[in-house]
Parts: C-alpha cells; structure tokens; sequence
C-alpha cells in the first residue's frame, strides 16, 4: 500500500485541504492539484491519503459534498467548505503558525 | 448547522453504504480519468499514462474500506457486512453449520444449566423487598438458628414498636384439601403479623396476613403463586376460594409474588397462615408454644439498641434457665445476627448449600472442560473449511481485501456460530432443566427447585459471555491461520497451505487427549468414590427389605393412637404374603437423621473424656438384628423375656466390643450411662457395625437396648419389613394397609431399602453418572479429532506412502506407521493430561471416598481406555493408507 501524507508534514493535510477550499468549491481531483501547483510541486498528496482525509472532513461536517457538472461538462464531486469547517481552518493555521514559529526558533538557535 | 450535516451525513452513510460506495467508486473513477487525461496531455502514451495514474491512485479497494473505517458508523457498517457475509458462508455448508451449532449448543447448554443451579443455589438472594438487610437472630455463630427463648420473651421484643421484629415458623405440616384435591404433608409457614412487612415479601393479588388476622387467629391464608397456580389455574382465580387443611376451613386472602417460595433454602413453603391460627389447624390446645421458632429482624440504623434489647433478653433468659449453656462444646456467648439475604440454610435434615456445593463446582468444571474439549473440535472444524478455502481466501486477497478484513469476516463468521450455538444452548438449558426438575432422580429431589433456570439478565449474560469466549477460542486461530498462507501458492495448490499445518492439529489432538483424560480419570475416581459407599452400609443387606415410616405430628392422629395401632400394623404386616419377618424399632439406617447418643459408663472409662464415652443408643424390637440383615457376631438377640422387671440388657456394636472391652470378651458384663442409675445392663450380644445415615462416616459405637424395657412414646412408627420377594411388589398393599388404620396418617416413606440406600448415595451417584457421561463425550471427541488428523495426513502423504510401498514397505510396515503415528499424538496428549488430572483429583478431595486423590488406577485405566480408542480412531486411515496403490499414487501427482 502506499505510504500516506509521507511527502507532507503530518496533520497539515486536512488544514490544506480545508484552506484550498476556502477559495471555492472544488472536486477531490482538483484539491490535490491545487495544493501541487500552489506549492509549486513541492508538497505531494498521494490520493491514498486526499479521499479519506475528505471522508474524514465530511463526517466531521466541515465540508460539504455534491455530484455536479464541471465546466467541461462531466460529473464531478464538489466540496464546498462549511461555516464550522472555516472556524476550524482558523484554529488549525494559528496552532500550525505558531507552532511553526517554535520550531523554526529551536532551529535558528546555535 | 455543520452539526446538522454531520449528523445527517453520518445517518445518512449507515442506511446507505450501498450508495455511499458507488459514490465512493465514482469519484475514484473521475480522479483516475482526470489523471489519465493530465498524463496524456503531457504527452505520455495512453497505456502508459493509465497504468501511471492507477498505480499512483493505489489500491481502490482499500480505499473504500479506509472511508468505511471511519466514524462511529463504520463498525455497524463493517460488522454488518461482515454477518451478512459470515451468514451466506455457513448457509452454503449446512452439514458444518449444523454439527457445529448442535455441539456448541449441547456444551453451552450444560454450562448455561449447571451455572443456573449454582446460581439459584448459591448466589441468587431471596425474592424480597431488599434482601440484604434482613437478618435472623440467632444465639451463636454455630449454635441453634431457632429462637429458644424463656416464656414472654419474644413477646416482650417483637412488642417493642422500636424494631423491625417479626417470627414465624417454617414447615408446619399439614394434610389438605384444595380445589377438591386431597394433598397429604402441605408446608405451611406460620407467621405473625409483622412477618410480611419485616421479611419484605410482597403479594401478587389480595393482601398479606395482618396483625388483626393474627389477634383474632382468622383461619385465612395466603398461597405461594405456584400452588395458587397448581391448585386454581391462577392468582386471581384463588382469591377468596376456601381451602380445608386438616379438616379446618380457611380463606384464601392473598397471594405471593412469583419467585417467593419461602425465607428457608429451597424451601417448600406452600402457603402462610397466622401464627395464632394453628394450634386449631393442629388439634391441640391454644396457646400452646412451639418451640421453633424463627426470629427475623431489620437491624437499621436503631441496631445497636437493637442489640442491646437482645443482651439483656439474653441475660435475662439465662437467668430463667431457658438458654442455660449447653456444655463446653458449643457455649453460647451472645445473641447475634445472621445474614439471611440469600436464604436461611437450615430447617432442613440436609445443608443443601453445603452438600451440593462442593458438587455443582465439580460439576462446573465438568462441564466447562467439555465445552473446550467442543470448542478445540469447531476449530478444528473451521480449520479444515479454511483449508479447502484457502483459495477462494488467496483470491480475494490477490483482489485487495486486507487481511485484517479477511480475519475480521473469518471471526464474523466463528462469532455468529458461537452465538447461534449460544441461543441453542440457553433453549436446551432451560428446556431441559425444566424437565429435569419435574422428573429428578431418585436422591436428587432436594435439589429440585433450584435446578430449573428461570430466564433472567444474569443467566442470559453469563451464557453471552461462554458463546462470546467460545467464538474467541476457535475462531482467531484458523482466521489468522487462513491469511498467513503465501498468496501465489495458495492460487496455485490449495494442498500446499494445508501442509504447514499439520504440526498445530497434533498439537490441538493432543490437548484434547490430555483433557479427555482429565474428565475419565474424574469419573473413575467419583465411581470408585460410589462404589465404595454403596459397599460400606455393611451389616444390614439392603434387598430385599423395605421401610416405612408414619408421622403422627401436624396430622389429627395423636401419637398414643398412633403408638396404639402399631401392634395391629405389624400383625397385618406380618401377614401379607411374602413377608419373612417385620420389626418396628425408631431407628432404621438411612432414615433417622441425628442419632440419639449417650455417655457409657464402663469399666476402665470412669475418667475418660466424654467424647470418648460418647455412644449411640436407642431401643430396638426384638428380631431387629435379623431383619435388617446385622450379623450376630456373639451372644443372643433380645428375646420375649427381656421385659421391664427382669434384669436390663444390652447389645453392643463389634466395633465398641473392640474399644471398650480389648482383648476381654464383652458378654456378661455390666455396663451403665454415666449420669444414670450405675452399671445396670448387661451385655448379651455382639452384632456386626451398622452405618447409619451418614455413609462417609465410620459405623457408630452404638449400645442396642430393648424397647420391652425402654419404651418410647413417640410421634413416628418406622417398620423394617424383610420380604422372599421384591419389595416393590409390596409398597401398594402396605400403602393401604396403613390408610386402612390411620386415614389420616403421614407416610413419609414406603420404600424398597435399595431406593433408600440409592437416595442416600443419590448425590454421588448422579456425580459418577455424569462423571462418566463428560468423559465418554471427551473421548468420542478426541477420538473424531484423532480420526480427522490422521485421515488428513495418509491423504496428503498419499504419495509418500506410495513411494515406500513401491520401494518394498509391507502393507503391516504402513499400518503400524499410521497407528504409531496416532499413539504417539496420544501419549503426548496423556503426559499433558497427568497435571491437569491430577489437579482436577485435588479438588476432588472433598467429594471422594475410599480412595485417594492421586491413587493410579483410575489415571491408568484412563490412560488405557484412550490409547485403545486412539487406536481404533486410526484403524480406518491406517487401513486406507494400506490400500493404497503405489503406481496409482505415483502417477497421480
């Protein structure tokens, strides 16, 4: 089986995932693709790791999802971020900044 | 509102996770095209392109299963897939299904049954209002339970609005006429007015009997549920019916709760009355005391005043000679209190608690050692399905199944076994309990009303609990054997994922040989135990002789009538055909409980303790001896000249012959009672020791006298009848004889001696019975096992077996191979077995006579019985195996 979130730092998947769709709704194809090119392909999501971390969301309720047309006109599965799953990006990106911040002061200290 | 939609989405993928996972199926689906397209457009080949975006999409299976596994509803999800699948699986082998169920249910049954017993028995609390504040009031930790206190006494405390005080007094006899139906030896609880509010028993229909009922001594009663049941049909339908006990009509104001039958250990309380209400019931005077008395109490928060009340009660009753200490032996400090929330154990000739404790125990373990010996058996079962599914399990693990999930769905499977097997068992167990307990062997009646298992929370749970433990036991092993097989291998040749194996089933046969000999070398040691009590009786020759005993007490027969009528009752005895000689004497082994006992005063003994000089004594009719079959060893009998005026004579026991007079011959000379009128008796005879009720014990030194000089005016009459032909042919005609004389009479036995002698080692014989009957199912299972393993393995080494035959091996060379193959699994098993037999021996020890815990014989002739079996299960592959082709096999592979 494939390894999971082993490109990204563990646990900041669901916080990307929920900052990607706090610009729009998006299908699971277009997350992953997204959180590539943003990071100019530095952070990988395997999709062993992108569907259940959205499966994981939806239970927990901070998004949404619902069967639509793409622009191109085929099928798709949308995610739509929800008012809890806002609040939630809120708290995960300042517990991640300034956790981010205390690392990188142990690093810098000689 | 995320709630809401968390909510609704979780609601939503449990009723559906059909739909969820076509969802689930799509979406993977569109990401691989997206993918597929993005490769493409940058400019890889199609193949390639659609080979890279599956490979980097992973195992879609597992995902779905990763999505399924999280939430609260994953497992509902999971595990409901699981029995939908562990449900087809067993529909599809039925005979499996079947055989697996029939003996799961035939061992957990037992255990659900033997639990019920000990629950009921020993652990379930009476059906009261609160049952673990009641309290008897007693005299000493192991003295009397009864209340014997000085006149007024108990008047004065129960009185005393301060205290929860009540008294009553179990099993007053009665003769009965209910609904039309004549019922001879009713049990009556006579009780006062606070008894109901005291001991919190509750009434189903009517009210309980009053104070008022009490002071007016009403003739009112209130029925147990279950002869309100037998007798009327119903609660309801017995209220204010009359009913006629003794020729006394009473009114039936109420009725029990369900459950209640009385404050005594498996009692036999059929109905109360008011305590003033039986002196009438019983033709005799009123206000006449019984000396029984039950004193029962709810000692709260007022206990130390309580206890107070009681010591200077107690004072006081010392001081009026009515609770005088009864010797150094059981002095009698305070009174106190006994925790009766579970029954008062006493009452009774016999304390069941503690007579049939130490059995269901045994029982117990019985019982569960067969259940594992059924559980190895399913296993191994469930092993061999897994064999010949080990292909269909390598694929749907090529296909993506985890093996998690596979051994999760193998565990569904062993999980649904074990609890059908459990359903099965808890309808058998009470089932059959409940026609076990209206159909009891002979000497097992007093555990009647505890064998029958009412369905109840406890009972249920502990029955989940074996067929959870059970499914765990045989079912983890093969399901995690069953996926650690080699994917490709087992693609390839279902045979080669059976071979590995082959180490663990031996290893399984021989822990099934080892407890197998647990279990027989338990039966032979409990029939040893039976065989050896049934021998010792001695003296009296049980056949062919019968006994019947009268009871004149709670009856309208006074006792000097009774006492009238016995010469009559012996002549007519005496007369009917067949009879050799009748005797009717007080005392007749097997039937009178306690003996009456009497300090000698012989010579040489003057200054010898009294446990020493303590013997049993009573007066016996002459021809007493001889009757019951008890040797004169020296002497003569008690004749028709040994009358009151002529000189006092007695016959001792052999064995008191020994003690008292070593080395002298005992005839002639003089003996007495220590506390009597000196050494008046003088020994005539010697006879034979005789046991009496207690088997296990040794034959009491007993001192026979005569009752020409000794007469005794008692309530009871026993007749020792010797007859030329069997004595069931004569208990009808007696039966009649006697209500011919005393209508109204209790007969408490008429009975053939073997039935009395099989009543007294009823206990031991029921245990060497089913002893025998878990051993003989141990070793039908382990000898399936053995014949299971061996089978397997001259199949698999059919070409092995053919090689050495082409190679010049005789057919006997391949027999004996097979065979030995087989002892050696049951030696194996035997030398494990030795420990565990003997452990199971130790915990014997209260249980055996006769015989030591660690005597060989029975661990031998255990040992000796599985080895022929063992033999005889590997007869049939020993002689496939020499059947075998060698060209046949050769080629065949």
């Amino acid at each position: 089986m494939a390894a999971k979130s082993q490109d990204l730092v563990p646990g900041t998947l669901d916080m990307l995932i929920l900052r990607t769709l706090s610009l729009g709704r998006m299908h699971g194809y277009g997350i992953g693709q997204h959180i590539e090119r943003t990071s100019a392909d530095v952070l990988r999501v395997e999709k062993g790791s992108l569907y259940p971390a959205l499966e994981r969301l939806l239970r927990a309720g901070y998004v949404t999802a619902k069967w639509d047309r793409s622009p191109t006109g085929r099928r798709a599965r949308y995610y739509t971020i929800t008012a809890g799953g806002r609040r939630c990006l809120g708290l995960e990106i300042s517990a991640f900044e300034s956790m981010y911040a205390a690392i990188s002061r142990v690093l810098k200290t000689s | 509102m995320s709630l809401v939609d968390a909510l609704r989405h979780r609601i939503r993928s449990a009723l559906r996770s059909d739909s969820a996972d076509r969802d689930r199926a799509e979406e993977y689906a569109i990401h691989q095209s997206l993918a597929q397209e993005q490769r493409m457009h940058d400019g890889t080949s199609v193949d390639d392109a659609r080979f890279a975006a599956r490979r980097e999409f992973g195992n879609p299976t597992y995902l779905k299963e990763e999505a399924r596994w999280m939430g609260v509803t994953r497992w509902l999800d999971v595990t409901r897939q699981d029995l939908g699948y562990a449900s087809r699986a067993l529909r599809r082998s039925p005979v499996f299904t079947l055989v697996a169920i029939a003996s799961l249910g035939l061992g957990i049954g037992a255990n659900a049954s033997i639990f019920g017993m000990i629950h009921s028995l020993l652990l379930a609390k009476l059906p009261v209002a609160n049952p673990d504040a009641l309290r008897l009031v007693i005299h000493s930790p192991d003295g009397p339970m009864r209340a014997f206190f000085a006149s007024g006494e108990v008047e004065a405390l129960t009185a005393d609005k301060r205290f929860d005080l009540a008294t009553f007094h179990a099993t007053v006899a009665a003769n009965g006429e209910i609904s039309g139906v004549h019922l001879s030896g009713l049990n009556i609880d006579a009780v006062d007015g606070a008894f109901f509010r005291v001991a919190g028993v509750r009434v189903a229909v009517g009210r309980p009997i009053s104070a008022v009922d009490v002071q007016n001594a009403s003739q009112v009663a209130v029925l147990s549920n279950a002869t309100a049941n037998a007798r009327f049909g119903g609660a309801r339908a017995a209220l204010d019916k009359v009913i006629r006990l003794n020729d006394v009509l009473f009114t039936v104001v109420g009725v029990t709760d369900v459950g209640y039958e009385g404050l005594s250990l498996g009692g036999e309380y059929e109905m109360a009355v008011p305590m003033t209400a039986v002196p009438a019931l019983q033709h005799r005077p009123a206000g006449e005391r019984r000396p029984d008395l039950f004193l029962i109490a709810r000692p709260g928060a007022d206990s130390l005043r309580l206890q107070s009340a009681l010591d200077a009660s107690f004072v006081r009753c010392c001081a009026a000679g009515a609770l005088a200490p009864r010797g150094s032996r059981q002095g009698i400090q305070r009174i106190g209190f006994l925790d009766i929330s579970a029954g008062i154990n006493e009452g009774r000739k016999i304390d069941v608690r503690q007579q049939y404790g130490s059995v269901l125990l045994a029982l117990m373990g019985g019982v569960a050692v067969v259940l594992l010996i059924a559980c190895i058996n399913v296993g191994n079962l469930l092993m061999a399905r897994a064999a010949t599914r080990a292909r269909e399990l390598a694929v749907r693990l090529a296909l993506g199944a985890s093996r998690g999930r596979i051994v999760r769905q193998l565990l569904a499977e062993s999980l649904l076994l074990a609890v059908l097997g459990g359903a099965a068992g808890i309808a058998l167990a009470i089932w059959g309990s409940a026609a076990l307990s209206r159909n009891m062997p002979a000497g097992l009646g007093i555990l009647g009303p505890f064998v029958a298992i009412r369905p109840s929370l406890v009972i249920f749970g502990f029955t989940g609990a074996v067929a959870f433990a059970c499914g765990l036991i045989f079912g983890v092993v093969p399901a995690i054997r069953a996926t650690r097989g080699d994917i490709v291998a087992g693609l390839r040749d279902h045979q080669a994922a059976g071979r590995r194996v082959r180490a663990l089933d031996r290893a399984v046969v021989a822990i099934q040989v080892g407890l197998a000999l647990l279990l027989l070398s338990s039966a032979g040691l409990l029939s040893a135990t039976l065989r050896h009590l049934t021998d010792s009786v001695g003296g009296s020759h049980p056949e062919p002789l019968m006994v019947v005993q009268l009871d004149a007490r709670g009856t309208p027969h006074s006792d000097t009538l009774l006492q009238a009528t016995v010469p009559t009752l012996h002549a007519r005895f005496a007369a009917m055909p067949g009879v050799k000689s009748v005797v009717e004497s007080f005392v007749v082994p097997l039937i009178y409980g306690g003996l009456p006992t009497r300090l000698l005063d012989a010579p040489g003994f003057e200054n010898a303790s009294d446990d020493q000089v303590e013997v049993a004594s009573f007066a016996v009719a002459p021809r007493y001896f001889e009757t019951l079959g008890i040797t004169l060893v020296a002497g003569r009998d008690f004749n028709d000249q040994d009358v009151v005026g002529s000189p006092r004579v007695a016959v001792i026991s052999e064995h008191l012959a020994r003690d008292f007079f070593p080395g002298r011959n005992p005839i002639g000379q003089a003996i007495g009672f220590r506390s009597a009128d000196g050494r008046d008796l003088t020994i005539v005879g010697v006879v034979a020791d005789a046991k009496q009720s207690d088997l296990r014990s040794p034959a009491p030194n007993t001192v026979y006298l005569t009752r020409r000089q000794w007469p005794d005016m008692s309530d009871r009459a026993v007749f020792a009848i010797r007859t030329t032909v069997p004595p069931a042919q004569l208990v009808a005609p007696a039966r009649a004889i006697i209500l011919g004389e005393l209508p109204k009479i209790r007969i408490r036995h008429v009975h053939p001696m073997t039935d009395l002698l099989s009543m007294t080692v009823g206990r031991e014989h029921a245990l060497a019975s089913l002893a025998i009957a878990f051993g003989v199912v141990a070793l039908l299972l382990a000898a399936i096992g053995l014949y299971g393993v061996m089978g397997f393995q001259v199949s698999a080494r059919t070409r092995e077996i053919g090689v050495r035959m082409a190679l010049g091996a005789g057919r006997w060379q391949v027999v004996r191979m097979v065979i030995g193959q087989a002892l050696l699994v049951v030696a194996i098993g035997v030398a494990l077995g030795i420990p565990f037999a003997l452990a199971g021996a130790r915990s014997l020890r209260a249980l055996l006579y006769g015989i030591t815990p660690f005597d060989p014989a029975p661990l031998a002739s255990g040992a000796a019985v599985l080895v022929t079996v063992g033999a005889l299960a590997a007869l049939i592959p020993s002689r496939n195996a020499a059947r075998v082709d060698p060209l046949v096999a050769i080629r065949s592979e």
